[in-house]
């Protein structure tokens, strides 16, 4: 049994390898699968789903919507997830995936934010309202901007990590405010429509459903695909950083 | 039909400057790496030259 690690810290560095191992030969398959998915869902959206009686076109808009805030909500649990990890086991893999995740997470906010934004203007007269949601979410975007700005520009140590993973825990706490506050407060915000659990023939009828999973899908998938990338520019990133180091080391020792 | 063609386009524009970034990133790695191979190689004797690890594995 050589293969079976010998303690929990040999566990933990082969499962980290063996994670991020994975995560590269998957990279093509989810790039592929994201486009395909991506042409799919704008087939749909654009000549199958049929337009909703009320709001009409701008309704349409839901489909970039809501996936892209779901890819918010995805994209903090990796960030809280990794950073416990990072907090708990000191490895610099853990820290990259939460940083990575705080970056691209960091993007779909903004898309949800936007989205939002040109679809409330049609809808209820005005593209921001300081309705509970939408304040939730916008305190949610200055978090991780303010994650993002700490990662940047302080010093890449190992205080900083730390800071950050204790940054990323407390930020995901405003996640389940944002999903609950249309059932906490009264706000612009419809309360759940997709599935109503309560009431079997309520919710999206099923055209809209289809396309509403084909866009999570989707959208989901350019996530994973984006944050592989960066994570593996990262990590690459830092192993030049190491050889640049050595190198040097090399160097003086030759003159 | 505005908005929501605007929305469609904000959120493709968005992605794509994202992804513009990725690249860009992506290039800066990938001459990083080239400019240590050549390093390597020149301090290097021909048994001790290889390849550096993770250099163009994104370009797979």
């Amino acid at each position: 049994m050589s293969w079976w690690p010998r303690s929990w810290r040999q566990f933990w560095s082969t499962l980290d390898g063996r994670t991020y191992h994975l995560m590269l030969s998957a990279r093509p398959w989810i790039g592929w699968l994201a486009v395909g998915s991506m042409a799919v869902v704008f087939g749909l959206v654009f000549w199958w789903v049929p337009l909703e009686a009320v709001q009409g076109y701008p309704q349409k808009i839901f489909y970039i919507h809501v996936p892209s805030a779901w890819v918010m909500y995805a994209a903090f649990a990796v960030v809280f997830a990794s950073s416990i990890l990072y907090l708990w086991k000191r490895t610099a893999l853990w820290d990259i995936f939460a940083r990575c995740a705080a970056e691209v997470g960091f993007l779909f906010t903004t898309l949800a934010l936007v989205t939002g934004m040109l679809w409330g203007k049609p809808i209820w007269g005005t593209f921001w309202a300081w309705d509970a949601r939408l304040t939730s979410t916008l305190i949610l975007w200055f978090i991780y901007g303010g994650y993002l700005l700490l990662r940047a520009f302080a010093r890449p140590d190992a205080d900083v990590a730390r800071l950050a993973a204790v940054v990323g825990i407390i930020g995901f706490l405003d996640v389940p405010i944002i999903h609950l506050s249309v059932l906490w407060w009264r706000t612009l915000h419809p309360e759940p429509v997709v599935m109503i659990l309560d009431d079997p023939g309520g919710g999206l009828p099923a055209s809209m459903l289809i396309t509403l999973l084909a866009s999570l899908l989707a959208v989901s998938l350019v996530f994973a695909w984006l944050w592989i990338q960066r994570v593996w520019q990262e990590r690459t990133a830092e192993n030049l950083a190491l050889l640049e180091i050595l190198l040097e080391r090399r160097e003086r020792g030759a003159r | 039909m505005t908005w929501y063609l605007a929305a469609y386009a904000a959120f493709w524009a968005v992605l794509f400057g994202y992804l513009l970034g990725v690249s860009s990133r992506q290039q800066k790695l990938v001459e990083r790496a080239e400019q240590l191979t050549r390093r390597l190689a020149e301090g290097a004797g021909p048994a001790e030259q290889g390849p550096v690890e993770g250099a163009g594995e994104g370009e797979r």
